[in-house]
């Protein structure tokens, strides 16, 4: 039995001559233990779907079954209920409160599932121990390393061992090393039987997932299962555009990537211009650094 | 859901804490409307409490004769309408008259001499008055002799009985007794002290214990040949007997005075009631100025939660995302709401106390400490937080989460 079935969704946004299709028609189906990777252009609909698919937000259509229940049929506070219990995200931005120490961070569940004050910050200091960040438990995320950030956002999305991890862009943040630990934390994850939808740019990543699904215009324009520790074949004829690796690389990979799916029409000219519109404040200095030295040569 | 709260509290303190400055200016509006409205309502039973005591001392039958037409019910007026010596319509022999009533035990005339100039050697001693009565005033006031006796009757005029503190006034910490000091240039001599009075603030009665006794006829000698009667104090054999007594000194001085009642003829309940009005206003005042001091405090608060709200925006988006229902965010807004304003109604209480405090030692007031007041001023400042914090609170709650996450 499939965990998340996804029949026909299509989600639009505005109204009258001025909408947009952010997902159309999507047909998707994901198993218990899959590890699944999901790729395409910024405004592919990616994000979208896994907010559809994480609770967070409503199809305008179709149908959405996670773990066998209907999601449409779940009121406000059964749908706050599964994100609670079901679903773990892992957000780019790693979204710590930064007012909280790490310890109270992952304990932030836990509380609104109604447990103690010390039986919470015992469960959560059980998970950062079990996730090597014991030392900096009383830490704020400020005073944090990214991958040290990114781990603690990880304990929490683990905190109520949920069925289904949700990360989007776990590594956009973060340096080679430290995108490196966090998904060998996310592939142990995997290897525990819990189910992982990562949305990436970087199709080095994909040796890590099961499965790669590739977006474009709201569309799945492409659904290969690959083997674990190899990058997956469609993204693999990619790497050879990727001589650099810096985020607006990997963009360009990522389209250059679309350019050798069969069906999708990207032509090379347009390769340059696909820049994410939303660059996080870290990333800036970089695109800048590296769009200078494009300039150069 | 019941553990949770409990660590609700914990989250809205630290969540406050983190601005601090300004959780401590908003909250000011509540502090001064608490500690006000503590306060005053404090002093005002206190007030009322030494009123009463005052009275319980020299007893409840004791009766005041005095000129002028006094409106008991209108207690501003009733100050006003105190004549100044010299225009009393009260005379020695309404005195006599009172005096040889069936039911009247004592009467003693009470005659303020105006502007007296009470001197030992070159020295001018200030702030004392000077009554002149009789004998009949130590037992009238309940009172007795500390040192000494009361003034001769054997025909010698310049005898005089102190109040403790015009005593301190006049000799310090010494001994009063047979010493001498003149009185608009007339030689006095300490005959008697008497005991301490109670007396109480805001009371419309002389403090007596400022008051240096004469002998009646000296005030007449003093004030140029006119003394005037500032009030008859008048004592009926027995208690029983008030009513009786009053309505007897009402026909018989209107008789007196020509069918005019041109005077009053007060009990000692009066004298309460006029004192309780006044605090009573000045009470209802403050509590209305405290009350729009903690309705603009509840404003400010509102307006702090408002600007938190939407400065958190990204961590309710993160709450959301990891299982909170719009109730537990409402709860967690509104709590923080309700322990800022609770916070303002306690540092408001302290305030009150240190404030009742420092009056107890450095004033004559003697506040009480008004218990349900206090506890209506806190209950009242977590009603304020939750009324004032619910709007904000469920902006917070209705916030969707896509848009919060992306707020970060």
């Amino acid at each position: 039995m499939a965990i998340i079935e996804i029949d026909d969704l299509s989600k639009v946004y505005g109204f009258g001559g001025a909408t947009t299709v952010a997902l159309d028609e999507i047909n998707l189906s994901i198993e218990q233990n899959e590890f699944v990777a999901i790729m395409g252009p910024s405004g592919s609909g990616k994000s979208t779907l896994m907010n559809i698919i994480g609770l967070l937000d409503r199809p305008t259509h179709g149908s959405y079954r996670v773990n066998s229940r209907n999601a449409e049929k779940l009121s406000h506070n059964q749908r706050a209920k599964m994100r609670r219990d079901k679903i773990g995200f892992i957000f780019q931005s790693f979204s710590l409160i930064p007012r909280l120490t790490v310890l109270e961070n992952v304990a932030l569940p836990l509380a609104y599932r109604g447990l103690s004050t010390t039986r919470r910050l015992k469960e959560a200091s059980l998970m950062i121990n079990r996730l090597g960040l014991a030392e900096r438990e009383y830490y704020l995320p400020r005073h944090l390393s990214g991958g040290q950030t990114q781990t603690a956002a990880i304990a929490r999305a683990l905190i109520n061992s949920p069925s289904i991890i949700i990360a989007d862009e776990p590594t956009g943040n973060l340096d080679s090393n430290d995108s490196r630990l966090i998904m060998e934390l996310l592939s142990d994850i995997h290897k525990d039987g819990t189910t992982i939808l990562m949305v990436t740019h970087n199709p080095e990543l994909t040796r890590y997932a099961t499965r790669v699904v590739y977006m474009r215009d709201g569309m799945i324009i492409k659904d290969e299962l690959t083997t674990l520790g190899r990058v997956a074949p469609t993204a693999r004829k990619a790497m050879n555009y990727l001589p650099f690796k810096t985020e607006e690389d990997d963009f360009a990979g990522v389209s250059a990537l679309m350019k050798a799916i069969p069906g999708s029409d990207e032509s090379p000219g347009e390769t340059k211009s696909l820049r994410r519109p939303k660059a996080t404040r870290k990333n800036k200095s970089k695109s800048k650094r590296s769009r200078s030295r494009k300039a150069k040569s | 859901m019941k553990s949770f709260s409990r660590g609700d509290i914990g989250v809205a303190v630290r969540s406050l804490r983190s601005s601090r400055s300004r959780s401590v200016l908003t909250i000011f509006g509540i502090v001064i409307g608490v500690s006000a409205a503590i306060t005053i309502v404090s002093i005002g039973d206190g007030i009322k409490n030494q009123i009463a005591n005052n009275i319980n001392n020299v007893g409840r039958d004791l009766i005041t004769v005095r000129p002028d037409l006094l409106q008991p019910t209108n207690a501003v007026s009733a100050i006003v309408n105190e004549s100044a010596p010299g225009n009393s319509n009260l005379t020695t022999n309404d005195l006599q008259l009172i005096q040889s009533l069936t039911n009247v035990q004592y009467a003693a005339p009470l005659s303020l001499l105006s502007a007296p100039t009470i001197k030992i050697g070159n020295q001018t001693i200030s702030g004392l008055q000077v009554v002149g009565t009789t004998n009949d005033i130590v037992p009238i006031l309940n009172q007795s002799l500390q040192y000494g006796s009361s003034f001769n009757q054997n025909g010698i005029t310049n005898d005089a009985m102190l109040g403790q503190g015009a005593s301190v006034k006049l000799f310090g910490a010494g001994v009063s007794l047979a010493r001498t000091f003149t009185i608009n240039g007339q030689s006095f001599f300490t005959r008697g002290e008497l005991q301490s009075f109670y007396s109480a603030p805001l009371s419309i009665d002389l403090d007596f214990n400022n008051v240096v006794f004469i002998p009646y006829s000296m005030t007449t000698t003093l004030g140029g040949g006119t003394a005037s009667i500032y009030e008859i104090l008048v004592k009926p054999t027995s208690p029983g007997a008030i009513s009786n007594v009053v309505s007897e000194i009402e026909s018989s001085l209107t008789q007196a005075h020509g069918g005019v009642q041109n005077f009053s003829v007060l009990q000692q309940k009066n004298s309460l009631t006029a004192s309780a009005t006044i605090v009573n206003l000045l009470t209802k005042l403050i509590a209305a100025a405290a009350g729009i001091a903690l309705f603009v405090g509840g404003i400010g608060i509102m307006n702090m939660m408002l600007v938190t709200v939407s400065e958190r925006t990204g961590e309710i988006g993160i709450r959301k995302a990891v299982g909170a229902t719009n109730r537990q965010i409402l709860r967690q807004f509104l709590m923080e709401a309700v322990v800022l304003s609770a916070s303002g109604g306690v540092i408001g209480v302290v305030i009150a106390l240190a404030v009742n405090l420092g009056l107890r030692i450095f004033t004559v007031l003697q506040p009480t400490i008004p218990w349900p007041t206090i506890g209506l001023a806190v209950g009242l400042s977590l009603i304020i937080g939750a009324v004032f914090g619910l709007i904000p609170a469920a902006k917070a709650a209705r916030k969707d989460p896509i848009d919060a996450l992306r707020h970060q």
